[in-house]
């Protein structure tokens, strides 16, 4: 008991991380197996969303909930305009694709400190949340917990719409096979936009109910970025549950592993990236296609 | 070999015309010749002073508040020091060194500054220091200083020596807590020092660490932004207080998690960036009771600080904060400087005036250099967050003693 | 013959790529050694440290451009090199050329110590455990403190003298001077590898591993030299950057370097030496230089400055004269720009065709249905996993090799047999694509292998090969148990293969395509590194390309071809290698008549000693060149004879001659 009482916080800590990197690196997963773009600027959307949503959020409940409708607003308007600055060099291939996605996100950054300030605004969330919550006998901060209830609720409506709707079925199609759609007599020009859009509007949700937790700042582009990618490589591309183990497991390494092994933790993530990738590379060949 | 086609060798012809075109633009712009370089330096007229300070980075915040200091005192001398007109060049820090070095070395080789000043991060300033001193420019610290600089020649610091906060508040602490005190910092040189102000002197002084290898935590730094699992450490630890140094956005989130976790009503203290500036306002009522050692306070009632917060106050809208105040001061000790060095205004000339400064009748008090660590001999307070009227500020607890 | 001027055709050397790269080098090395004389100071620092990113950069085009693997961890041996470097100097070591050699060493050492995670990855999977492997690197120098002086990194490093005897370097420009000529030096003489006939070797393992692999060439071994290599190049870079800044820290080898120098590489315009040195150089400028009068700007001016790379060079900078920014604009109109706009290869060539191979098979996907297309397009991933691993193998097979063929079982009961299958199946999953199937062929037979879509023809083909692995069962070819056998190995002992896509290296010229062939097969050593070997050996693959036809288009280059050339250079690079036994996959499809004529009398003046093995649809061919027939169905064997018996049986008939059509989409 006394190690499972030590250790309870991180625990749960960790699953609040994961479950947020979950949907940011959803959105990472959509851009890039659906919509063909390796999108190094996904934390860049997170960054605008989040820094939205701080700037709307004025610590009541509607706020709330104005903030994470404009951080949605903000990331899917990114993943627009990604659409549209991508869309000239579509056949080009991915790394052209991702190299204009990074000029994107260095120049975004900057848009961002500048239209937001240099000051990393903090979100005023509803003084409910603000307080600390007890479970167990322990403090927690209680926007954590309620985040982890949204977003397990959000996860279950998902994969509800996903597996057992049928615009979850042509959703799981599109993803499965654009060029289904494509032939289904919608371009694959708009399908190519709509994935782009959907995925920063992920990124934005994320953003929108993040930003208290991971909060907006010069750097988030970039730790989001590289925490997501972790997440879709480790997990798997095109796999939700791969992905969902993935993202719980990096957020637990940087709660769980700061206090069991604080001296492997910060090798713990890129060496898992790692060796998944070799051993799926040894299932099924060096060429690639699966990453 | 294979003969082009007509077609690219016309294309290739204008390529080969624009390359060249810019070449020869590009030399153009890069004007002078590294051949015959001198340094900088100026007779009479305008003199150039480069400010090194953060304008991206996890410290970025922190920026506006240094160039608003040094502009203030500026502003109240007519844009002057020691009677020439002052030119500012600014260049960014960043997040330490990467950036910082060929920003300082581009003040230095390209725009021919008298005096490089600013500087927040203590690694920046270390990577620096051979940067100065190899080309004799003087280079005055507002913030961050490393413990160790085995030649400070042409290093100079209005602040302090990074362990002062730590030195300062732990006799404070020995005699107000009644346990072992955790220990826990950044990953970087300035977390090193500040620390290690506090710890060695808290261990002399026969006070124990509550840390399990007695030995202070150490977080990664930038990347640290969750401090939850740190803090569930701590709980488990038994501190009965605990000691830190975080500034900029890791001392937002530090103090804000803090508050929401298992050890909300263990006592706070820290070096007094954690609750200084902007940093206070994000932090709202979380930072409430959280003490804190510093060399200033914008609440300290004597003159000079008087007209210093007024005239501050009243272009910025904000009040000043310890860097601000530093940074007038190195405007100060230029102001001097640059007087005393007459006719000839050269970085070496400047610097060798530095040393002659004396007092400075600064917001924080009147202050002068050590000759050996070339920092201020100056008096601490500590400073508990309250409620001042609307707003949140560091008032003034006590005194805790002159250092330096 | 003229194959020395065939060199300038390769990938990396295309006529216009290489043209403006000498004319890019020269001006920018006069301009580098004028520069102390016509820039400032602060300009010059910034060129020595251009230059030792500019190393960096070139070491990730010659891994990316040139062997086909993209890399974001080249920061890694980068960062091995520099604090090398600085612990030397700290430690009283201050001679630069000791640094730049030991900084050497450490960074081959470190790449070659992760040579066997890297190499065996493609794609965008390298990106991905190259990022692992420079995160990691970072990492270890964040918290070995003792060593690399943590997240601060190692200041005050002391200054470096160039050579014994000489001066400190503190002055910036004799810096600059020690800099440009080191640069000079390692970039040299990474020209004259590059420019070597080895350099195919690394186009045809980047542009068509399989083909390379078939044809007996070991491209895992060469594609680790290469990633040792220029994990050394990386090394002196990261020296280079000590005597430069006299400091690192870990912040010089996190992603943005990596990124940013990757996308240097694609600016400078992949393979090439010099678009990489003038893409790290503009980097620096834009950054440190133009960002002056915007102070913190410079991550802004950087993202402008991708932004208007991507799209205004496609092919980078050396790409240029591929029709010049405004082709490039044209281009932006088009969804799909033309296939020669990568015709100065970069990095984004080796991506878009496994895009192009990855949309192909999803049409594919898309048609299909028969079970036996989802076994041929899975046999596809295994084929190259298959080749690694028997690469591996092989290198253990090296050492117990007398033993084993102490231990060979003696062939089969059939002193004739040139090649026994037993038993031979190759399951995907449930579904068996080849099932328990027994073939002997003799030696010097014709054998055709018919069978309706799906029967497994293919993939026996495969086995026998060593391309697909075998689920269970033997193959014995002349005396020997090669079930387990690599792909290289069995080229070397006498297998050859045509495929079913010809498979050529595509930006190679039709006569180094066939020398390839040959290489492995030559009694010639050597050939990697001597030119005029290299030439010798062409000389003699030339009589292959006569057997075929394709003497008068020996200097067109491989993929530009017409898809009967095509057909017919894969089926002299088969020969090249002295075959004892020839593996044909459907070689007429896709020809027209006057190429089928030309096939068959090329396959009926094969000489006795080599055995043919045909798989084909056109069965008036097969009568024609063949003795034998086996028709296959469902994996396996249905009937044996001649082709006259066969075409007179009942039941053939009706399982396979009424239907034929192609068995396969084209798949790249």
């Amino acid at each position: 008991m006394g190690w499972f009482d030590d250790n309870f916080i991180p625990a749960v800590d960790g699953v609040a991380y994961g479950l947020l990197l979950f949907v940011v690196a959803a959105g990472l997963t959509l851009a890039f197996g659906s919509g063909g773009v390796l999108n190094l600027a996904h934390g860049t959307l997170y960054a605008f969303a989040a820094y939205t949503a701080a700037a709307v959020a004025d610590g009541s409940w509607v706020g709330l909930a104005l903030a994470v409708l404009a951080g949605i607003g903000a990331g899917a308007a990114g993943g627009g305009a990604l659409a549209a600055l991508t869309a000239p060099i579509a056949g080009r291939g991915h790394m052209a694709q991702a190299m204009l996605t990074f000029g994107v996100a260095l120049v975004g950054s900057d848009l961002l400190t500048t239209t937001f300030g240099k000051n990393d605004p903090q979100v005023s969330v509803p003084g409910a949340l603000e307080k600390p919550v007890s479970i167990l006998g322990h403090n927690y901060p209680g926007y954590r917990l309620a985040f982890i209830v949204v977003a397990i609720v959000l996860g279950l409506g998902g994969w509800y719409v996903l597996a057992r709707t049928r615009i979850g079925a042509a959703v799981r199609a599109s993803v499965d096979d654009p060029e289904m759609l494509a032939a289904g007599g919608i371009s694959p020009a708009r399908v190519r936009t709509g994935v782009l859009v959907a995925a920063g509007a992920l990124a934005g949700l994320a953003g929108g109910l993040g930003a208290p937790i991971i909060g907006p700042s010069t750097s988030v582009a970039n730790t989001v970025l590289l925490q997501s990618l972790l997440v879709v490589v480790i997990g798997g591309l095109g796999s939700v549950g791969g992905a969902l183990l993935a993202a719980i497991l990096v957020g637990e390494v940087q709660t769980l592993g700061v206090t069991l092994m604080p001296d492997l933790a910060p090798y713990l993530l890129f060496a898992t990236m790692a060796v998944m990738l070799i051993a799926r590379t040894a299932r099924f060949g060096p060429t690639g296609s699966r990453v | 070999m294979t003969p082009a086609s007509p077609i690219s060798r016309r294309s290739f012809r204008v390529t080969s015309a624009g390359l060249l075109a810019g070449a020869l633009a590009f030399t153009a712009a890069c004007s002078g010749s590294a051949a015959d370089d001198k340094k900088g330096g100026s007779s009479s007229g305008t003199v150039k002073i480069g400010l090194t300070i953060p304008l991206t980075g996890v410290y970025a915040a922190l920026g506006p508040d240094l160039q608003n200091g040094f502009q203030t005192y500026l502003d109240q001398h007519g844009g002057k020091l020691g009677g020439h007109k002052i030119e500012l060049v600014i260049t960014d820090e960043g997040d330490g060194p990467q950036t910082s070095v060929p920003s300082v070395t581009k003040l230095i080789k390209q725009d021919k500054v008298t005096a490089v000043v600013g500087l927040t991060n203590a690694a920046t300033v270390a990577a620096n220091v051979q940067v100065v001193n190899d080309n004799k420019v003087p280079m005055i610290g507002a913030v961050g200083r490393p413990g160790k600089i085995d030649k400070p020649d042409y290093v100079w610091h209005t602040s302090y020596l990074s362990e002062e906060p730590g030195v300062a508040a732990a006799p404070y602490i020995k005699e107000n807590v009644a346990g072992t005190v955790y220990a826990i910092g950044p990953e970087y040189q300035g977390g090193f020092d500040q620390l290690r102000g506090f710890t060695d002197t808290f261990d002399k002084l026969g006070g124990k660490l509550a840390n399990p290898d007695g030995k202070t935590k150490w977080t990664p730094f930038p990347g640290t932004t969750n401090f939850q699992p740190y803090f569930t450490e701590i709980k488990n630890s038994g501190a009965k207080a605990v000691y830190t140094f975080y500034a900029g956005t890791a001392a937002v989130n530090f103090v804000k998690q803090y508050k929401q976790s298992d050890i909300k009503d263990i006592p706070l203290y820290a070096a007094g960036f954690l609750t200084e500036g902007a940093v206070l306002g994000a932090e709202g009522d979380a930072a409430k009771g959280v003490f804190t050692s510093l060399n200033y306070t914008p609440t300290l009632d004597i003159p000079a600080n008087r007209s210093f917060v007024a005239a501050y106050q009243g272009k910025y809208n904000a009040l000043p904060t310890m860097m601000s105040a530093t940074m007038y001061d190195a405007a100060a000790v230029l102001d001097k400087a640059i007087a005393a060095a007459g006719d000839k205004v050269t970085p070496e000339t400047v610097n060798a005036a530095i040393a002659k400064t004396g007092k400075v009748d600064s917001p924080r008090g009147a202050w002068e250099f050590n000759p050996a660590t070339h920092a201020p001999v100056q008096k601490w307070y500590l400073r508990e967050v309250k409620q001042d009227g609307t707003a949140l500020s560091n008032v003034m607890v006590r005194e805790l003693g002159t250092l330096g | 013959m003229t194959t020395l001027a065939l060199r300038a055709r390769t990938a990396m050397h295309s006529p216009h790529a290489r043209l403006v790269g000498r004319i890019l080098a020269v001006a920018a090395i006069v301009w580098l050694f004028a520069a102390p004389y016509l820039v400032g100071l602060f300009t010059l620092i910034l060129l020595s440290q251009a230059l030792s990113l500019g190393v960096l950069a070139a070491s990730v085009a010659v891994l990316g451009g040139g062997a086909g693997l993209p890399s974001l961890g080249q920061v890694a041996p980068y960062a091995v090199g520099g604090y090398t470097a600085a612990i030397l100097a700290e430690h009283g070591m201050r001679i630069g050329v000791v640094h730049t050699l030991v900084a050497a060493a450490a960074g081959a050492l470190f790449n070659a110590l992760t040579a066997p995670i890297v190499v065996r990855t493609r794609g965008v999977t390298v990106l991905m455990i190259t990022l692992a492997v420079g995160e990691l690197v970072r990492t270890a120098a964040e918290k070995w403190k003792s060593v690399t002086g943590g997240t601060d990194g190692k200041s005050g490093v002391p200054a470096i003298r160039p050579f014994w005897g000489m001066g400190d370097l503190v002055d910036d420009v004799d810096t600059y001077w020690y800099v440009l000529i080191t640069t000079l030096v390692v970039i040299g003489l990474t020209a004259l590898v590059l420019r070597s006939p080895a350099a195919l070797l690394l186009d045809g393992a980047r542009e068509n591993e399989t083909r390379m692999r078939a044809t007996g060439h070991p491209v895992t071994r060469y594609l680790s030299i290469t990633y040792i290599g220029v994990g050394a190049l990386a090394g002196v870079a990261g020296a280079l950057l000590i005597s430069v800044q006299r400091y690192i820290s870990p912040s010089h080898i996190g992603f943005d370097t990596s990124s940013l120098v990757l996308l240097a590489v694609v600016i400078g315009g992949g393979a090439s030496l010099v678009g990489a040195m003038i893409g790290a150089g503009l980097i620096v400028f834009t950054r440190d230089w133009l960002s002056g009068p915007w102070p913190g700007h410079g991550p802004l001016l950087l993202g402008v400055l991708f932004l208007i790379a991507v799209y205004t060079l496609p092919g980078g900078l050396v790409g240029l004269t591929a029709g010049g920014p405004r082709a490039a604009w044209r281009a932006l109109g088009r969804a799909t720009p033309p296939g020669d706009t990568t015709d100065a290869t970069d990095v984004t060539d080796t991506t878009e065709k496994t895009d192009k191979v990855e949309k192909a098979e999803k049409a594919e996907k898309a048609e299909k249905a028969e079970k036996a297309e989802k076994a041929e397009k899975a046999e596809k991933a295994e084929e190259a996993e298959q080749a690694e691993k028997a690469e591996q193998a092989e290198k253990a097979e090296k050492v117990t090799k007398p033993a084993q063929a102490a231990s060979d079982p003696p062939a089969a009961a059939d002193p004739q047999a040139l090649l026994t299958i037993t038993g031979l199946t190759r399951r995907y999953g449930a579904l068996a694509a080849v099932d328990g199937l027994d073939l002997t062929v003799r030696q010097g037979a014709r054998h055709a292998l018919l069978g309706p879509n799906g029967a497994g023809k293919s993939t026996v083909l495969g086995m026998i090969a060593g391309a697909t692995p075998v689920t269970s069962g033997s193959i014995v070819f002349a005396g020997r148990d090669i079930t387990r056998l690599p792909p290289a190995r069995r080229s070397r002992i006498g297998i050859a293969r045509a495929f079913q896509q010809p498979a050529v290296v595509p930006s190679l010229s039709v006569l180094d395509n066939v020398t390839l062939a040959a290489w492995r097969h030559a009694e010639v050593t050597g050939t990697a590194w001597r030119p005029d070997r290299y030439r010798a050996l062409a000389g003699e693959a030339a009589t292959h390309l006569e057997t075929v036809g394709l003497t008068d288009r020996a200097d067109e280059i491989a993929g530009e071809l017409s898809h009967g050339s095509r057909r017919l250079l894969d089926i002299a690079m088969a020969l090249a290698g002295h075959p004892k036994l020839l593996l044909l996959d459907e070689p007429a499809a896709g020809l027209t008549d006057t190429d089928i004529e030309r096939l068959a009398a090329v396959l009926k003046a094969l000489p006795t000693e080599v055995t043919m093995v045909l798989v084909e649809h056109n069965f008036a061919l097969v009568r024609e060149v063949t003795d034998t027939v086996t028709v296959l169905a469902s994996g396996q064997l249905l009937a044996t004879g001649t082709p006259d018996e066969i075409a007179a049986d009942q039941a053939v008939r009706d399982t396979y001659l009424g239907a034929s059509e192609p068995e396969h989409q084209e798949v790249g």
